[in-house]
């Protein structure tokens, strides 16, 4: 392969954008529940082989292009895939697996199987398609995507006010943040004459391209299209505030608990694991590609501090409190669904809070070790996270009532998914042998390199703060009397789900801590924070834009 | 001319912003979202406009089917970019299906509820929460 053109990238969102869509016709045709459950399972086995690929051949030639429909890219859409968003794409497809395992059972108690197969497919093609773009515009699009079908996921059960309450409060300012992303968007268009990921880059950067620069101009200076300090500055500002809404970062953050609770347990499921690392990896694209250290633009100074790293330290400061917010009020949880959310905000907080790790006053190794602990974590955290929603949802549905006491004495009845639940509580706390522990240790290792000594203990304290909500579960579980006798109802399907899910976070932890993994994360990581990396990145783009525009070099 | 407008689309934006936080009907909320969605989509246009004087009656578009380079020149000169329209249409699209969902929720909402403030039934879920948590 001479040149990196991967088809599989592009068939990835539109897998699941045309079965979300084509979903209706099942309904006409063949209206059964085991008809959905197993045509999404198909649809997810599928993707997931095929960002495996996709991940494969990222390791092999560390950028990965798809042109869609064949046009040169500062004109067309592409797909550009490095280490960062490889990874995040496997997560996102993976957990996709999970769940449609997860939907064998849970369409069986659900009323109507169709509207749900539906929207969580095209709430999968919004997060890949957000995932693995490479253009601005489009990543804009699949956002509308993908919040839209959070919305219509959230208010699933129009039956109860509450959920109708929580999907409203989530669209209103959801649907205002986008359009501010749409706005910032066209400035960047404004000042820099592309939407190109990649072309954005070679001009904050001040690198030649032969090819991009032909079709959307050069730089005089910082005088592209427009001025594109001033047209960086605005636009990091007008999109970071749809990133951080996706992400539910602190002021932001008032909608995530209701809506996470209200949504069905896999829509939930789906949104932990990845719909919120979806503002974080809108985030990391931006302050690690087009906004790097290496970017003269970013850098002019505001009060001292160059302004990319007030960026990152503000953002790391919102997150800090997050995670405070997240374990404080967590503790005080009755319902289980919202104890989770609330559990994720924590968690999203902390990744966050590491992003200081990733300013320009940090030297190199650490930042890479700051990456590599930002994506284990992800990784971790989407497993976990979403095993337990799976699994705690599948008994408030069984007890028939989301708080905690409902469910006391479950431990005993269902010994396999309590023990599955056991664990992912665990790895979640960060527990030794558990992936959890490595991610949440990677994380502290590179506050601690960057000289961030407060941060590093409050990721020890939030952790600590964060056991006595985990630990109220886990004591409803198994050391209460049930309070009624409890009837075994077959969840098999669920057992099987979670314990693979359990035995996967304790491999991931075990193969993190003989290197296997930690090498290949790290080396990713370098890839993409290094300069050459970021030139690798560009010259891809314009090398792809070359062949098919077919000038000779 | 141009200074006005553009200063009146963000004083637009502005307002419509305080109307989509601060007023508690969500009717109202709902008004003040399509104002926003507007007039960002207006300023996105400006964004690709080309102020042109010397001959108002011409469009900007190709007159003839065999142009010289001097048509393409003035052509060049006067064209608007279209690049802006076209995500802006896409922009609408995107905004009809939003608006859509978020008018049928409140039409449910206010079936549940009977009351489109969203002061009251914030106080109501306040009570739910508090109750739940007790």
């Amino acid at each position: 392969m001479e040149v990196p053109i991967l088809h599989e990238v592009g068939l990835i969102p539109i897998i699941y954008a045309f079965g979300g869509v084509l979903t209706p016709l099942i309904r006409l045709f063949a209206d059964k529940r085991k008809v959905y459950s197993i045509y999404s399972l198909v649809i997810a086995l599928v993707t997931t082989w095929l960002s495996f690929r996709v991940f494969e051949y990222v390791i092999k030639y560390k950028v990965i292009v798809y042109p869609f429909g064949g046009w040169p890219p500062p004109l067309g859409i592409v797909y550009t895939v490095d280490f960062l968003n490889a990874v995040y794409g496997l997560i996102a497809t993976v957990l996709f697996l999970i769940v449609s395992v997860y939907n064998l059972w849970y369409f069986n108690v659900v009323a109507d199987p169709s509207w749900l197969t539906a929207l969580l497919l095209l709430n999968m093609a919004g997060v890949t398609g957000c995932i693995y773009t490479g253009d601005i515009f489009n990543f804009f699009v699949m956002l509308e995507v993908l919040a839209i079908s959070s919305y219509a996921l959230v208010a699933y059960f129009k039956k109860r006010r509450w959920a109708l309450e929580a999907s409203l409060s989530y669209a209103f300012i959801g649907a205002l943040a986008t359009s501010f992303f749409f706005f910032g968007a066209v400035f960047l268009y404004a000042g820099y004459g592309t939407l190109n990921i990649a072309d954005i880059a070679a001009k904050t950067h001040g690198v030649d391209t032969s090819t991009l620069s032909l079709l959307s101009g050069r730089c005089i200076d910082t005088q592209c299209f427009g001025n594109i300090v001033s047209a960086s500055a605005t636009a990091i500002a007008l999109m970071l505030w749809a990133l951080t809404f996706e992400a539910g970062i602190f002021p932001n953050n008032y909608w995530l608990p209701s809506a996470y609770t209200e949504a069905p347990s896999p829509a939930s499921a789906v949104f932990a694991g990845i719909v919120d690392k979806v503002g974080t990896y809108g985030v990391l694209r931006m302050f690690i590609t087009m906004f790097s250290p290496y970017a003269s633009i970013a850098m002019f100074s505001i009060l001292g501090i160059p302004f990319r790293d007030l960026v990152l330290y503000i953002l790391s400061i919102l997150g800090f409190v997050t995670a405070f917010l997240g374990a404080i009020i967590m503790a005080v949880q009755n319902d289980v669904k919202r104890l989770l959310s609330y559990s994720t905000m924590m968690h999203i907080g902390i990744i966050f809070m590491s992003m200081a790790c990733l300013t320009s006053a940090t030297n190199l190794d650490v930042r890479v070790i700051a990456l590599t602990g930002i994506l284990f974590h992800s990784l971790t955290h989407a497993l976990g996270e979403s095993m337990l929603f799976l699994g705690l949802g599948a008994l408030a549905t069984i007890a028939n009532s989301r708080r905690i006491d409902s469910i006391r004495g479950y431990g005993r009845v269902y010994p396999v998914l309590s023990t599955s639940i056991t664990i992912g509580i665990l790895s979640l706390i960060g527990v030794a042998p558990l992936g959890g522990f490595f991610s949440k240790y990677t994380l502290f290792l590179a506050m601690i390199g960057t000289g961030m000594w407060v941060y590093a203990i409050s990721l020890i304290v939030v952790s600590g703060i964060s056991i006595i909500g985990y630990i109220k579960v886990l004591y409803t579980l198994y050391m209460l009397k049930p309070m009624k006798e409890v009837k075994k109802i077959n969840l098999a399907i669920v057992d099987i789900i979670c314990a693979l899910v359990a035995i996967t976070l304790i491999v991931v932890g075990i193969a993190y801590a003989q290197g296997y993994l930690f090498d290949m994360f790290k080396m990713g990581s370098k890839d993409v924070v290094l300069i050459e990396g970021i030139q690798k990145y560009i010259n891809t783009v314009d090398q792809v834009s070359k062949l098919i525009i077919g000038i000779k070099p | 001319m141009f200074l006005i407008t553009i200063a009146s689309l963000y004083l637009n934006i502005a307002i419509s912003i305080y109307g989509v936080i601060a007023k508690p009907n969500l009717v109202k909320k709902f008004i003040a979202l399509t104002i926003a969605q507007d007039s960002i989509n207006t300023v996105a246009i400006l964004m690709g406009y080309r102020v042109w004087r010397e001959a108002i009656l011409q469009p900007p578009i190709l007159l003839s089917w065999s142009p010289s380079p001097k048509d393409l020149q003035d052509f060049m000169n006067r064209a608007v970019d279209p690049l802006p329209q076209a995500l802006v249409l896409t922009a609408i699209v995107i905004g009809l299906a939003v608006n859509i969902f978020l008018v049928s929720t409140i039409l449910h909402l206010y079936r549940h509820f009977k009351t489109v403030d969203m002061d009251e039934i914030s106080k109501l879920k306040r009570g739910a929460i508090v109750e739940e948590t007790a």
